[in-house]
Order: structure tokens, then sequence, then C-alpha cells
């Protein structure tokens, strides 16, 4: 295994590294997997799942220097790992759902998010960027290192997907 | 709004979204916990292990957060063998009750037909409380926690001792020790010892003694609860009157049980008053002993048709003095308490010092820190704590010390605040009213009172006469129920 950021917590120079890393990017992982399981102890548990595994050196060695498209697909994909083991998270929507959740769920936003727990991951990646952390075209092409085109393509596909899914449920 | 139409529109607004306080607040717990871990190489055990535990704990459930991971329970005490539990299982009370004890020591106290679920949670472990009540006893979590959830709220604790109960209506949280936050919705309430909150209006407040009765370890817990410490409260904002309750209740107690009669002051400024009679809810509120006290039916000393249990909470921190004031307004106001002075001319007793500038082995300067009462025992024992003089003649005034209700007056012009600790064989043990059921058992080797003020404290008592104040009732009533 080759570590890559840190080998050995209790050397100041790999737990300023992970500190660094950390401080930098916790923001955009836990919205992101908020965004995506609706619950803060969900989002938590991605954020931590995925700096433990930093922490422990399982980044990949080619994605050192700019961790964060490694860190934003993982997080879309813990968090719908996480949705789709637990079904009844979005789907029941219980009452400790509502109890732990800081805005009231309403049936709309419970829709939205069983719909794109049925997206595909690449698909979920797209459409967070583009209405969570308001990306352009450009910008999620460049970060997730694709065309343009490709997420024009793709965010046109998974909105008609969504509208079907949602539609049909209405 | 038509989603088919807008899905743009729902697109842009349907994500559930973070607060800035949320992505700061978890971001560094997490961090912290991560700061504090180890790096493992090896894949960790899934089971938990009896030993190592509290820090453990979370580095296991933290390493394997996408690992099926089984918590490990033994069921103990009431249970007929013992048997593991595994994650997710769903966990049955009968009718006796149940104890679960999880592998890091945290015991699980189930009321009879409680259903709860164990699962693992990204730092420690998590109970889902479905019906019934649990009491916690949570050891030391390290950086990781015990969470119990129920329909409309979360706890989560680090090491502590606390009651959930989770009903039709609502859920009801109340601390016996240690600290808990109860999440419910986008609030987080933090609670203290004896303090307690519901999620629901329609869950009133009820004396925490009431809710943790059923318990087996109740004399544990009641013994965690007379510890709690008064803290000093800021200066009272100006006030026109004579303060009062925020929030007060009173029910009738029947029981008759007297191991369940207490009276607990929280540092929040509530007050919890179990099974006290109207007699004794008046020489508390002021500040004065039996034998001040006069006038009055017979109901108001009588623990089986005039006991009440009484709940009552100030609007913020208060003082032991404030929180007396509170009371005697509650009196006034609920049993229409009508009362006037006197000074009467009564036998007393002299506490002094027996051997001039040398108190006795059993005190010392205080250690510990303000109580409520802080002067505790029961016939045959009495411990002070952070106590003067002056409470010490207090309580010998109104103690089970057999002194026939003489008033103990502090002459020995010692100042400053002390522990001791006083053991003595009572001549008269108090007993029930009406019955010979003693109401704590002397030690059988113990000396004469007077001996042991001697012996144990450097003190004595000398017969005399003085001024009494005097209380007397003109005329109480019976509290409607709330």
């Amino acid at each position: 295994m080759t570590t890559v950021i840190v080998a050995d917590s209790t050397t100041k120079q790999s737990a300023e590294g992970f500190e660094t890393i950390f401080r930098e990017h916790y923001r955009f992982v836990y919205r992101t997997a908020y965004s995506v399981t609706g619950r803060a102890e969900d989002a938590e548990d991605v954020l931590q799942s995925l700096f433990l595994q930093i922490l422990r050196g399982k980044l990949p060695p080619q994605l050192k220097d700019n961790p964060k498209p490694y860190l934003y697909k993982a997080a879309v994909n813990l968090s719908l790992n996480i949705i789709r083991s637990r079904k009844r998270l979005v789907l029941t929507r219980t009452f400790e759902e509502l109890a732990v959740s800081p805005q009231p769920a309403d049936d709309l936003q419970s829709r939205l998010l069983e719909a794109v727990a049925q997206l595909t991951p690449n698909a979920v990646e797209i459409l967070i960027l583009r209405y969570v952390h308001g990306y352009s075209d450009a910008e999620i092409a460049k970060l997730l290192g694709r065309s343009r085109g490709t997420i024009a393509v793709t965010l046109f596909r998974s909105r008609a997907r969504l509208r079907k899914l949602i539609g049909d449920r209405s | 709004m038509t989603p088919k139409k807008n899905i743009e529109e729902m697109l842009k607004k349907g994500f559930p979204a973070a607060s800035q306080e949320q992505m700061e607040t978890a971001g560094g717990r997490v961090f912290e916990r991560l700061r504090s871990m180890e790096v493992v190489d090896s894949q960790e055990p899934a089971v938990m292990p009896n030993e190592g535990r509290s820090r453990r704990i979370f580095t296991l459930a933290a390493a394997a957060a996408v690992v099926v991971v089984s918590v490990l329970i033994v069921n103990s005490l009431r249970s007929s063998s013992p048997k593991d539990t595994t994650s997710g299982e769903d966990v049955k009370a009968g009718d006796d009750g149940r104890v679960l004890t999880l592998t890091d020591g945290s015991r699980i106290e189930m009321r009879a037909q409680t259903q709860l679920v164990l699962e693992r949670a990204a730092d420690g472990i998590r109970v889902r409380l479905n019906a019934g009540s649990v009491i916690v006893t949570a050891v030391e979590q390290g950086a990781g926690h015990l969470y119990v959830h129920t329909k409309d709220c979360v706890v989560s604790v680090v090491g502590t001792v606390f009651l959930v109960e989770a009903a039709e209506k609502g859920s009801r949280v109340a601390v016996i020790h240690g600290e808990v936050h109860v999440q419910q919705g986008g609030t987080v309430k933090r609670l203290l010892p004896g303090e307690q909150v519901a999620t629901t209006p329609a869950m009133p407040e009820v004396p925490l003694l009431q809710e943790i009765a059923w318990s087996q370890h109740l004399q544990t817990h009641l013994a965690l609860l007379e510890q709690i410490p008064v803290i000093p409260a800021p200066p009272p904002a100006q006030r026109t009157g004579r303060p009062e309750f925020e929030a007060a209740s009173i029910r009738p107690n029947r029981s008759g049980d007297l191991n369940t009669t207490r009276s607990v002051l929280s540092p929040g400024g509530t007050y919890m008053g179990t099974n006290q009679p109207a007699r004794s809810l008046i020489l508390q509120a002021f500040g004065i002993r039996g034998i001040q006290l006069t006038g009055g039916p017979k109901w108001i000393e009588d623990y089986f048709s005039g006991s009440y249990d009484v709940t009552a909470r100030a609007a913020g921190p208060a003082s032991r003095d404030e929180v007396m004031l509170m009371l005697q307004a509650f009196l006034e106001e609920r049993f229409k308490l009508k009362y006037h002075w006197e000074t009467r001319e009564l036998p007393v007793f002299a506490l002094v010092v027996a051997s001039k500038g040398r108190l006795g082995p059993n005190i010392r300067d205080t250690a510990g820190e303000t109580r409520l009462n802080p002067v505790r025992g029961a016939a045959g024992l009495m411990e002070g704590t952070n106590a003067t003089m002056a409470d010490l003649a207090s309580y010998l005034s109104a103690g089970p010390t057999g002194l026939n209700g003489r008033m103990v007056l502090d002459r020995t012009g010692v100042t400053g605040n002390y522990d001791f600790k006083l053991e003595w064989s009572p001549e008269d043990p108090p007993r029930v009213p009406g019955t010979d059921v003693l109401i704590a058992r002397p030690p059988s080797n113990a000396p004469s009172l007077t001996t042991a003020l001697e012996e144990q404290l450097g003190l004595k008592l000398e017969s005399s006469r003085g001024p009494v104040q005097v209380m007397v009732i003109d005329s109480i009533e019976r509290p409607s129920e709330n």
C-alpha cells in the first residue's frame, strides 16, 4: 500500500498534511453527502468514512495534488450506498428523520431524493454539482475530467429521467 | 407545483441544503475524532473486544464504517442465560424488564415491555428505542458516542446515566448523572443532572424519581442525584417582589414509601421534591426546623395522605436561597398557606468545642462541593460536605439525632467549611409514623450521640434555653392537582 497523505498520524508533517486537506474539502464533502442523503448524521458518516480512508493513506497516489474530484465522487458514491442500502431513509420519512433534519421535509423533496437514488452515480455527481454547488457545465467538465458535451447530455437525460420518475409517482 | 413541468425549478430548490453551522459543527466533530485516532493498517476484527474499551470502540466503529459490525451484547441479571445479540436485532423486555450489558461495560436497563434495536453508529453504538423506557449507564466513550434514538429525538452521550422514555405521544429524556445532548428537529438541548425534557407538551414534566422508580438500581441512581452540586447563581435581576417559579406542578403521592422521599435541586434551578409532606415542604422553603413550626392540620405531616411530588423550574440558574423563596411563594399560592412568626423561649442545646482549639479526627477542611443539603444522614450516621458549624447545628436540630426536637445553636465560634463524618447509636431510632418500622437501622457498636460528637468531631452539646423564632400556621389547604 502506498501512503499518500498520512502514513503516521504522529508525525507532525503528516498530521499537518491531513489537516490541510480536511479543512480545504470537508464542507464540500459534507454538503454533497447531505444533499444526497438528506440526513445530517449520514452526511457526517460519509465525511468521516471518507477522511478515514485518507488518514489511512487510501487516496489514490495520482490524486495527491488534486484530491477534490476523488473526494467528490467518493462522497456521492458513499451517499448513494447509504440511501440504497437503507431504503427507508428517504422513502418513508420516519419521524426520526424529521427530527434530525434541520428543515421540515416535504413530499416533493422526498420524491426528488428517491428519484435521484435511481440514477447512475455519474448522473448524480453531475446533478449535485450543478444544482447544489452551482457549477457551470464547463466547471463540472473540468472537475470531473469530461467534455462539456458529455455533461450537457448527461444533465438533459437526467432531467428527463427524473421528470418521468417523479411524474410517474405523481 | 407540477413536477413534470418544473423539474428544473425543483432541482434548484429541492435538494436538502446543509447550513453553514451544520457543516462547521460536523466538520469539527469528525476532525477531532480522526485526529485522536491511531492509524491501523490491518483489518480490525468485527466484534468489539471486552477490554480496552472506550477509545477502541470508536476506532473499530469508524474503521469499519462500511463493514457490517456485530455488536456483542450480554444479557445479564434478569435474563436466564447469557446470549449474544447482533446489530439490528430487536430486543424486547418481558414483564420483569431486562438488562443489557454492552461489551464496553455500558448498561441498558429496560423497563417491562420495552422494545429497542441496537445498531452500529459511525462513532459508536446506536440504540433505537421503539417503545418503553430505558435507563442507560454509559461508560466513557472516548471520542465516540452512544446514541439513543426515539421517533422524535436523538440523545447523544459520552459517559453518563440517563433515562429515555418513548411513548405514543412523544419522548422524554432525563439525566441522572453527567451530561447529555438531546436533538429534536433542528435544535439541540443540553441537559444536566436532575433536568429533563419532553418532546411534546402532551407529556408534562414528572418527578424524575417517579420516572426511575422501576429501576433495579434505584438506590444507586438516587445516590447520584444527591451528588448534584449547586452552582453559584449570578446576581438575581432586579425584582419588584419575591421570585417565583417559571413552571411548577404538584401531584399527591400516596405511595407511603419513605425510600422515595427526596428533595433535589438541580444547577439549572429545578426543584424536585418527591413524596414530600406539606410540612416538609414548608420546613425546606423557610429553612426552619421541626421545633420551629407549629399549628396546622394533621394531614400536613402524613406521608400517606398529605404527601406530594413537586416539580418546579426557575426561569434560569438560581441559588438555593432563591429557589427556596420561590418554593415559599409556591406554598402560599397552591396550599393557600397563611402564617405568622413568634419568638418563643425554648429549651435548646448549645454546640460548643469540647477542647478549646482542637477539633476531632473525623472533621477536616472541606474538599467537597457546595450542596443543597451540606449535612446528610440517617439514624446513626451523619456526613457533612462543605458544611459550616451552623449547618451542623441546624442538622442536629432537625435530623434523626434523637435530641427530642430541641434546637441546637452554634456557639462553637469556629468559622470555615468542613467535611466530616459522625457515627453514633441513637437511643430511639426514628420510625415510620404510626408504625414500628425503622426508617433506618443504626450501626450496632457505635457510641451515643454526645460521646460520638466529642470523640469524633471534638464538639459537645450543652443544655440551655434560648429565644427561637417559631412559624405558626394560621391556615393551609390541600392543593388541587395542577
